[in-house]
């Protein structure tokens, strides 16, 4: 009789014990799962917000001679002009420390890449002008994204 | 025979737990997938606008249909994939140019993730 209770005993402990660890296993996967989810959709974001903001830009500012890519200090820049108030201005999209950056200065003055203000991040951005095309590549955690805008203006 | 209240307490609480977790589990697995969904239609999205742009920058547009091979990521590679771009241009012409129609779809395993169309107006010796 005592026997058969002591086995009772160790019988709910290990039940106790399986219920612990199937919660355990719940968490972890949920968690698991939670983090793959926020953490693609935090990518997704990124190269949406990226790639679109870029081709608006373009898009934008595509007039004759006003789009091209151009290379200062060993960095692919896109450069946008565009009038303000009279004064001819540069927009400059490009990739810094990690970052895609715009910086937005007057034509004439001297580009400063630290000066830029953060879009989203990156790890590489190239751009590259084509007959009648930009082609852009825009690297985002090891993953390259291509666009190419066909342009009415073309590249200067 | 006397029995455990403890035991017993605990053998209907572990079986409430695995029904709730297989709802949970269900829950979790629509989740993850819709997610991987969700992500190849996003990648598939930017493939397919830069399929059609490039159709549109092109000055020789040619009637017909082409098959570019992706990988996950939807980037273009040589090997043959389950994941592709299939390219459709069809042709109006008339005496002052061609209206070119060009669809773009992209297929994620084999089966059809979004689909893209754009019109291309080439005026008369325009090419």
């Amino acid at each position: 009789m005592r026997r058969g209770e002591s086995m009772t005993e160790i019988f709910t402990y290990i039940l106790i014990a399986a219920f612990a660890a199937m919660c355990l296993m719940v968490v972890a996967l949920g968690a698991r799962v939670y983090g793959t989810v926020t953490d693609n959709a935090g990518k997704n974001s990124d190269m949406r917000t990226s790639v679109n903001y870029i081709a608006s830009k373009v898009r934008a500012n595509d007039r004759e001679g006003a789009v091209s890519a151009i290379e200062t200090g060993g960095m692919s820049v896109l450069m946008l002009k565009n009038m303000l108030g009279g004064e001819e201005y540069a927009t400059y999209i490009y990739c810094c420390d990690g970052e895609l950056r715009e910086y937005l200065a007057r034509a004439d003055a001297e580009f400063d890449a630290e000066l830029g203000e953060c879009i989203a991040s990156a790890s590489a951005f190239y751009c590259e002008g084509l007959e009648g095309a930009l082609l852009i590549t825009l690297m985002q955690e090891g993953v390259p994204y291509t666009l190419h805008l066909a342009l009415k203006g073309g590249t200067a | 025979m006397k029995r455990n209240p403890v035991l017993i307490e605990m053998l209907l609480a572990v079986l409430f737990f695995a029904l709730a977790s297989t709802v949970l589990v269900q829950v979790l697995f629509a989740a993850y997938e819709n997610n991987a969904q969700s992500r190849a239609q996003t990648l598939a999205l930017v493939a397919l606008e830069d399929a059609l742009e490039r159709c549109k920058a092109d000055g020789a547009l040619k009637e017909g249909g082409e098959v570019r091979y992706c990988d996950e990521n939807f980037t273009p590679c040589d090997e043959e994939t389950q994941n592709e771009i299939r390219l459709d241009i069809a042709a109006q012409k008339t005496q002052a140019g061609a209206l070119y129609t060009v669809s773009a779809a992209a297929y994620f395993e084999g089966e059809l993730l979004c689909a893209l169309e754009t019109a291309v107006y080439r005026g008369e010796g325009a090419q």
